[in-house]
């Protein structure tokens, strides 16, 4: 009798401390689970004026054709590239509005629907996907536009993502050779990403399974300037929202010409 | 419950049995003690260790989102929008502040019980270094904040390190440590915290493997206060083994004392007008208009030098050419090397300096009046330094304050040993003490000191307003009231060696345990309530786990957060300490005794604190 309790004494302290100890360690543990997610600090999405280094707008109807120039928005560590896309002979070329699902299955035809249609046009957008305006081109001939310069499949930045004009090869073997519909490609070096710059940088090539965000621009007719007002399609790659982790940029942002 | 008998081999069940096989737990070669020998004054270094563990543990998560470029912003964004950052930099803070004080109390344990002796010396000497190191590391930590106490921490150093060596040493030093600008500071400081920290936990390491080597002092009642033997007889028969018994003792320790660190930080943040040296938050930034109300101070630990740097009598003030080498102007450097360099050369020699047979206080006289004044200074000059920061003392006024405990200690240790080395004499202030007259003498002695003192000052017409001579005399009385309780202390302990030398005669203790042990069989437990209270200790965990997982918000409501934690790990330590009583029931029955509930008192005690603060 007095041994049955003795042993009964034994299985209750061994199934108290279990439970203690597990008790205690979550107790603990929850914590530094909250305390390790870092906080969002969401902040407002900026609306910015688009200078030169001298603190000069920079006006859409002077950039040149093909020519990568680069600024940071919305975030001080978001950098992004911004084209005047023209043809092989240096013309502008109109980029129009075109709505593209966040993920692509970038190993059958492209697909996207073009802006304005209500009808799905494209085979392989499934009626499910979940589609984001992409604003087309601004500026005098409808042809400036603005990407991520951060690669959706790694998180590769400018230089290693970089805007190959028609016309020019991409210097990295593909096979068969990658380009887009008017012949230009936004191409990262580092594990093959491509997308097309004259399409809302939809995904040409794996291994990226979604387009580039778009920098939405707006262009006032009348002092031909250039304002960054928004970011659509997919989040910026590595964050949390687009407006998270890091400071906003402010009024103004600086675009530097690339040397490349 | 998972068996792992083919695992394990034949005579194993469970995966916990499994655990300490592979583990090789039951074979760990640390040293074996008694059991009378789990009493917290014997793992003081375990006290120690474990705010040390936590520091380790929230400073590196600390790191995750400290930036030295924004020093108080980034302090400030731990507090205000990092989940439970504000427990952990507080808890941060205390638990350095409770490193400092256990580690002086461990030290000076050691230091009046002669364990220092041979053959610990290294383990003496390892320690001293270690006393050094975090107490640099914490001065680090703190200036790392950025607020206004951090930044007055900064130029405050900066002030004593160019009294001490002059301007052109000084400033070499300052830049090395602190760097020459701003943004430079904060990241050399980062980098010493670290650095620091990290030659902490070597240090330590050092520490417990020396310790390790010869095993803990014995206990002087073992050893009647002799140094032999000088290990613990590693064949005892009333050894516990290290696991789980020791092993157990040890985890209760740790929790009990992260309790206390936690229950304190929410106790200290429920206060209003909290000052600022204890205040568990980061004070003002420095550019803020409440930073002007703040009054320059160094970290309370450093508050003693502080003072002492205050003792301009001893200032040089100019250049002093000794033929070979000119002394710049250094207003500290004597204060320094009276206060600093030879007490530390003292310590580091004092296994060499002190060889005699004895571990008693009183047959090492000076040794231990160095020691007690040691204590009595620091208190004096730390709350000195605190009420009256920055005003420089006269001699008359270092004096009052601090030759009335040096008196009280010279002569009442001198007349214990005067009684000591003729047994049967007794010693005439000893049995005074031994007497109901002791406090009316000693209060007379004080009193007469003290009056002298002032006197003297009066005549001499130096002191300044009659509040701070006030605060003088009351330090002065304060101090000696130190060296009287010192000094009927070492009275006590005078008697008890009479006493362990008498029962020494009859010897045989080890058989007496023997016997004792044999007994304590016979009588039966009673363990009931245990369960009952088991029973409560778990449900008080689970209750505390929902409240800190359902807590709306962590940042607000933080005291209430550290108080359900402080309640789950005291409810654990005492868990933990049923489930070692049960385990240690051959060695001595429960029956309920004081000893046995303990414990629970104080995990009752954490209860209360923590229904204080949430009902605050």
């Amino acid at each position: 009798m007095v041994k049955k309790l003795r042993i009964d004494r034994r299985g209750f302290l061994k199934i108290a401390a279990f439970t203690g100890v597990v008790g205690t360690v979550a107790g603990f543990g929850y914590p530094v689970y909250k305390y390790l997610s870092p906080p969002q600090q969401e902040t407002q999405m900026p609306r910015s004026l688009l200078v030169d280094e001298n603190g000069n707008p920079i006006k859409a109807s002077e950039l040149e054709v093909n020519k990568m120039y680069l600024f940071n928005y919305p975030l001080v560590n978001t950098p992004n590239i911004l084209i005047n896309l023209g043809d092989e002979n240096g013309n502008p070329v109109k980029v129009e509005p075109l709505r593209i699902p966040l993920n692509m299955e970038p190993l059958n035809e492209p697909s996207y629907i073009v802006g304005g249609q209500t009808e799905n046009l494209a085979e392989h957008v499934p009626a499910t996907a979940q589609l984001y305006e992409f604003p087309g081109g601004v500026g005098p001939s409808q042809s400036i536009v603005a990407y991520s310069a951060i690669c959706q499949h790694l998180g590769c930045v400018y230089p290693q993502l970089k805007y190959v004009p028609p016309g020019q090869s991409t210097e990295f073997p593909t096979n068969p050779p990658i380009i887009g519909e008017r012949g230009g490609v936004l191409f990262c070096r580092c594990h093959g990403s491509a997308f097309d710059p004259f399409r809302g940088a939809i995904v040409l090539s794996e291994p990226s399974l979604r387009p580039l965000p778009t920098i939405v621009l707006e262009w006032e007719q009348d002092t031909d300037n250039l304002y960054a007002v928004n970011v659509v399609g997919p989040v910026i790659f590595g964050r949390t929202c687009n407006t998270c982790g890091g400071d906003p940029v402010g009024d103004k942002v600086v675009v530097k010409k690339s040397e490349l | 419950m998972p068996r792992f008998k083919k695992l394990a081999g034949s005579n194993s069940g469970s995966l916990f049995e499994w655990i300490v096989d592979r583990a090789g737990l039951k074979e760990v070669p640390f040293y074996r003690v008694p059991f009378h020998y789990l009493s917290i004054d014997m793992w003081l270094g375990a006290l120690v260790a474990a705010s040390m563990a936590w520091l380790f543990i929230s400073g590196l998560l600390l790191l995750l989102y400290y930036n030295p470029q924004k020093p108080y912003e980034s302090t400030m964004n731990i507090v205000n929008n990092v989940a439970f950052g504000k427990v952990l930099l507080s808890t941060h803070l205390y638990a350095a502040f409770t490193m400092i004080l256990t580690m002086y109390i461990h030290f000076f344990k050691n230091y009046f019980e002669g364990a220092y002796k041979k053959p610990r010396e290294l383990v003496w000497l390892v320690g001293i270094l270690l006393l050094l190191t975090t107490l640099q590391t914490a001065f680090f930590g703190y200036v790392l904040v950025g607020d206004i106490v951090g930044t007055d921490a900064i130029n405050v150093a900066k002030g004593v390190i160019n009294g001490i060596f002059g301007l052109n040493l000084g400033t070499l030093i300052s830049n090395m440590l602190l760097g020459t600008n701003p943004e430079e500071t904060y990241t050399r400081a980062l980098g010493f915290h670290v650095l620091f920290a990290g030659l902490l936990a070597l240090l330590f390491m050092l520490h417990f493997s020396l310790f390790e080597a010869h095993g803990p002092t014995p206990h002087h009642k073992d050893t009647k206060w002799r140094t032999k033997p000088e290990k613990i007889d590693q064949k005892r028969k009333d050894l516990v083994p290290w696991f789980p018994i020791n092993f157990l003792y040890m985890i209760g320790i740790i929790l009990m004392l992260w309790s206390a660190i936690f229950i304190a930080v929410a106790v200290a943040m429920t206060q209003e007008n909290i000052h600022p040296l204890i205040n568990p938050l980061p004070g003002p930034p420095p550019d803020s208009p409440e930073a002007a109300e703040h009054p320059p101070y160094p970290p309370w630990f450093f508050l003693f030098f502080y003072k002492i740097a205050d003792f301009v009598f001893l200032s040089i003030n100019k250049p002093i050419d000794l033929g070979i080498i000119t002394i710049p102007a250094t207003p500290i450097l004597l204060q320094a090397i009276l206060t600093l360099f030879l007490p530390g050369i003292v310590l580091v020699l004092l296994p060499f300096l002190d060889k005699s047979d004895s571990r008693h206080p009183l047959k090492r006289p000076w040794i231990t009046a160095f020691g007690a004044l040691m204590i009595i200074y620091l208190v004096q000059t730390t709350i000195w330094g605190l009420l009256t920061p920055g005003q420089p003392v006269r001699i008359g006024q270092a004096i009052l304050v601090m030759l009335p405990p040096l008196i009280i200690l010279v002569i009442g240790i001198h007349m214990l040993k005067k009684g000591i080395s003729r047994a049967e004499a007794g010693g005439q202030f000893a049995s005074l003490l031994k007497r109901g007259s002791a406090a009316a003498t000693a209060g007379l002695v004080m009193l007469f000191i003290n009056s002298a003192f002032v006197f003297a000052q009066s005549v001499a017409g130096e002191g300044a307003s009659a509040a701070t001579r006030a605060l003088e005399a009351a330090l002065g009385i304060g101090g000696s009231v130190i060296a009287l309780l010192f000094v009927a202390y070492l009275a006590k302990l005078k008697k008890e060696l009479k006493e362990l030398e008498q029962e020494g005669k009859t010897e045989q203790t080890q058989e007496n345990l023997q016997q004792e042990a044999q007994t304590s069989e016979s009588v039966e437990s009673e363990t009931g309530w245990l369960n009952v209270l088991a029973l409560f200790y778990v449900i008080l965990i689970l209750y505390s786990l929902y409240n800190v997982v359902t807590i709306a918000d962590p940042i607000t409501g933080a005291a209430n957060v550290l108080s359900y934690l402080a309640v789950m790990l005291a409810s654990l330590y005492g868990l933990i300490m049923i489930i070692f009583r049960v385990m240690t029931e051959k060695y001595k029955p429960i029956i309920g005794d004081f000893g046995d509930i303990k414990p629970h008192l104080l995990a009752a005690a954490i209860l209360l604190l923590a229904a204080y603060v949430n009902i605050a």
